[in-house]
């Protein structure tokens, strides 16, 4: 912290738009300010994930009770930010983690009281603890998806969706192979970052 | 020997059955981890897309929990805890302190802009452009110029960079300024974002006579906090 103590700007502004996150998936020194219990670097934090972990809440627990899992999100995350290692994995895929455990026990918490009136009829809740877990993946993959700078985002997708081989790619957007290569293999590379943090939520 | 990272990307993303395995286990276990981020890529949708944001009070609510109860970092707790029920009441008086504390800052911000507007009126336009410089592309991608302003307290650097991108890989990127010959370099701030304006005080003792030369850098987090030695862009205030 030596060298941002000599080199940070002093207002709030310092770290930088939270909701750009691009490549870093959230600013390193706004995490390492997390873990070090900066209120404005969770604040940082809880405006560029926010939307992600209420989204995948709601589907999981339905409307009514999205936002209070989601409290209870960043609630757990904030008391165990020193258990979060920025080595082992992004602090987005780290969240998701919590999320899904957070919106399975509330999924189960109300499976065992009795009188479950509110049973947020006509939502598509998923009740097994597989489906949270599938969906609090696919969400985080598709979240980081679009945070890959833009080119990579364009050649990771044409993988995925449209099927196409590296060489296809290369012709498709008029890059030489070796570019295509070393892009999907960053943004990859990239997409397990955030697998790892969502892992190491677990152990 | 390992496989070529960019080849086993290629081959994670083969349909090709007859693919062989690598031979070696590390390998292995990265193509494994590779694959499983493609198979469900492969089968994401539009519906997978995050579009609720959550109620506008919720971070007051959090934040209330949090100067409340702000024991410090303790294990994380992973027991299913009540949903709603009893914290209704709880959240209720939250929920005031919160309003009276927003209150409070609401009020502070005025006052402060109010000064802020006082301040810049009596120095006149209060800001002097001192020197400029476009910055040039080493490697990577993007572009950006750099501005010393002198403001009433004191020098700024105002840098503007479009379209950032590593030539390797980039966790963050770092604002620099160096000696003339391009060493001894002051790390000014830390960013991600790839263009917009980054505006920061010049700390004190770090004058651009003596570093005259703004780079911006690609680094990757690994705890280390001098130059990583790969400069994106770079030029020398005049």
């Amino acid at each position: 912290m030596a060298v941002e103590l000599l080199t940070r700007p002093t207002t709030r502004s310092q770290y930088s738009d939270p909701v750009d996150r691009t490549a870093a998936s959230s600013d390193a020194s706004l995490v390492a300010g997390f873990v070090a219990g900066d209120e404005t670097a969770l604040k940082c934090l809880y405006d560029a994930h926010s939307r992600l972990v209420h989204s995948y809440c709601r589907r999981v627990v339905g409307p009514d009770h999205a936002a209070d899992v989601t409290q209870e999100v960043f609630l757990a995350a904030w008391r165990s930010r020193d258990r979060y290692r920025p080595d082992a994995g992004t602090f987005t895929g780290w969240l998701m983690g919590i999320a899904r455990f957070k919106a399975i026990d509330a999924t189960r918490a109300r499976a065992r009281r009795p009188d479950t009136s509110d049973d947020e009829a006509g939502v598509d809740v998923p009740v097994s603890a597989g489906e949270a877990d599938d969906l609090a993946l696919r969400m985080l993959l598709t979240d980081a998806l679009q945070q890959l700078p833009e080119r990579a985002r364009q050649m990771v997708e044409l993988a995925f969706f449209e099927d196409l081989t590296h060489t296809e790619i290369a012709e498709r957007t008029d890059q030489p192979l070796g570019t295509v290569k070393s892009d999907i293999r960053r943004g990859l590379e990239r997409l397990r970052s955030h697998l790892e943090g969502f892992d190491a939520a677990r152990s | 020997m390992r496989l070529v990272p960019d080849e086993l990307a290629v081959s994670a993303l083969s349909r090709d059955d007859a693919t062989v395995l690598p031979t070696d286990p590390d390998d292995r276990a990265d193509l494994a981890d590779l694959r499983r981020i493609v198979t469900v890529g492969r089968t994401l949708t539009p519906a997978d897309a995050a579009t609720d944001d959550p109620p506008a009070d919720l971070w007051g609510r959090i934040a209330t929990s949090i100067t409340e109860a702000d024991d410090g970092p303790a294990t994380v707790d992973t027991a299913p805890e009540p949903v709603g029920g009893a914290q209704v009441v709880r959240l209720e008086s939250r929920r005031r302190t919160w309003q009276v504390l927003a209150t409070v800052a609401a009020a502070l911000v005025l006052v402060v802009a109010a000064a802020g507007i006082i301040v810049n009126r009596s120095s006149g336009s209060g800001t002097e452009l001192v020197a400029s410089t476009d910055l040039a592309l080493l490697e990577g991608g993007g572009s950006g110029s750099a501005e010393l302003l002198k403001r009433s307290d004191g020098m700024h650097l105002v840098v503007d960079v479009a379209d950032l991108s590593p030539a390797e890989r980039a966790d963050f990127y770092e604002l620099w300024l160096l000696t003339p010959d391009g060493k001894d370099p002051q790390s000014l701030t830390k960013f991600t974002k790839q263009g917009g304006t980054i505006d920061v005080a010049l700390p004190p003792g770090v004058s651009t006579t003596k570093f005259p030369v703004v780079d911006i850098s690609e680094e990757i987090d690994d705890g280390d906090n001098s130059h990583s030695g790969k400069s994106i862009l770079r030029g020398s205030l005049a």
